[in-house]
């Protein structure tokens, strides 16, 4: 039987697909046996199909890829660092000497009755001498921790001020230097500081400068809009 | 519905199937790395209609389209430099089969060539290929018998030559 060039192409390519039944199959094959002009075709048909190629893509892969949002173990750890450091913060306030502390309603009065040769052993209290600053001080008393609030050194050493204290503080303070606080970090909203009129002036050129730095600067930048005088005698 | 452990699986799986379709297709590594981005970038936006049985297929569906929009884009203009990516075969020293059947490849339509590569490279039943190509199968079978005889007649002639 001859077969047409189409035919043998159809049937090779049959053949090569597997879309021919056994006994189709085995007709094909005798043909290409007995036949060395199919069996070259079939060959040529055979190279017409497509290698693949290996192409290097992790690199594509790494930028397409979602981050999955799983647990971050550094993420975690953060925010309990985080809630620690809010918790202690919130335990452990920054104490006002003048805020109501540990006694409330206690007068200078009653705190005079206070003594050294008291029964209170002061070395074993566990309260910062700050923390039992009364509420209602009277004016004198206060007037004294303002001015000792000036010191910036910490207290280290009796002063005239401390060992006039009528709290019987003056032994826990001299032998505790390390618990309290420089009077400075302690007190500072407090301190009314004095400056001299020389230093005024010099303030007051300095903040006048700033401001016309500042609106130069605005100016260059285009910020203000630039206003052509107007000359009254040539208007 | 996709999740990102799907999405990322398919990227690992299919990354390398979908890019080599398209580098065959193009070729053009730089257009075909912007089409791979392109249809994972799809997939993700349309991560709540895709069926995650179905990524491999929704993809080459995907990458098939992105083609023929790029071919359709690139015939409409011209580069300046006069470059063309037809490669000088007859100028090689020795006889390169890969060659011929790549400049064979590129000469195909642009359907022909999907049908090819599809059945070729990722190994699809002609079932599989008409439905990510939107085609009846007898369509699918008569386009790849028309593609392979072309790239055949192509080996021959060059054969003949030698």
């Amino acid at each position: 039987m001859k077969y047409s060039e189409e035919d043998i192409d159809i049937m090779l390519f049959d053949y090569l697909e597997g879309n021919l039944p056994e006994d189709e199959i085995k007709l094909v094959e005798s043909q290409i046996a007995s036949d060395p002009l199919i069996s070259e075709e079939l060959n040529t048909w055979k190279q017409s199909y497509i290698q693949a190629d290996h192409y290097q893509t992790a690199a594509m892969e790494s930028q397409l890829l979602k981050s999955s949002g799983s647990f971050s173990f550094t993420l975690f750890l953060n925010s309990v660092m985080l809630v620690c450091l809010t918790l202690i913060s919130s335990t452990n306030p920054k104490i006002d000497p003048f805020s109501t502390s540990t006694i409330r309603h206690q007068t200078i009065t009653s705190l005079t009755a206070i003594k050294p040769t008291s029964h209170i052993d002061f070395h074993n209290i566990a309260i910062h001498p700050h923390q039992i600053m009364p509420v209602e001080v009277n004016s004198s008393l206060k007037k004294m921790l303002i001015k000792e609030a000036t010191v910036k050194t910490p207290l280290l050493s009796p002063t005239p001020e401390i060992a006039n204290l009528p709290f019987g503080l003056v032994d826990y303070v001299i032998k505790h230097p390390a618990s309290i606080e420089t009077a400075e970090a302690m007190d500072a909203p407090l301190i009314t500081q004095k400056v001299s009129r020389k230093e005024e002036r010099a303030l007051r050129r300095m903040k006048k400068k700033a401001l016309r730095d500042k609106a130069a600067s605005e100016f260059i930048k285009g910020n203000i809009p630039y206003v052509v005088p107007i000359d009254p005698q040539n208007f | 519905m996709i999740s990102v452990k799907h999405y990322n699986e398919a990227v690992h799986e299919y990354t390398q199937n979908v890019f080599r379709f398209l580098m065959k297709s193009l070729k053009d590594e730089q257009a075909a790395e912007d089409l791979l981005q392109d249809c994972f970038l799809r997939l993700w936006e349309n991560r709540d209609k895709v069926d995650k049985l179905k990524i491999k297929s929704w993809l080459f569906a995907v990458a098939h389209n992105s083609m023929i929009n790029y071919l359709k884009i690139e015939g409409r203009t011209t580069k300046l430099n006069g470059h063309e990516n037809n490669q000088a075969v007859f100028q090689k020293h020795r006889f390169d089969l890969k060659i011929i059947i790549d400049a064979a490849l590129n000469k195909l339509p642009a359907l022909q060539k999907s049908i090819l590569l599809l059945r070729d490279l990722e190994g699809y039943e002609y079932k599989e290929i008409a439905e990510i190509l939107k085609l009846n199968e007898s369509q699918v079978k008569v386009y790849l018998f028309r593609a392979r005889l072309k790239i055949k007649n192509s080996i021959k002639s060059i054969m003949n030559v030698i």
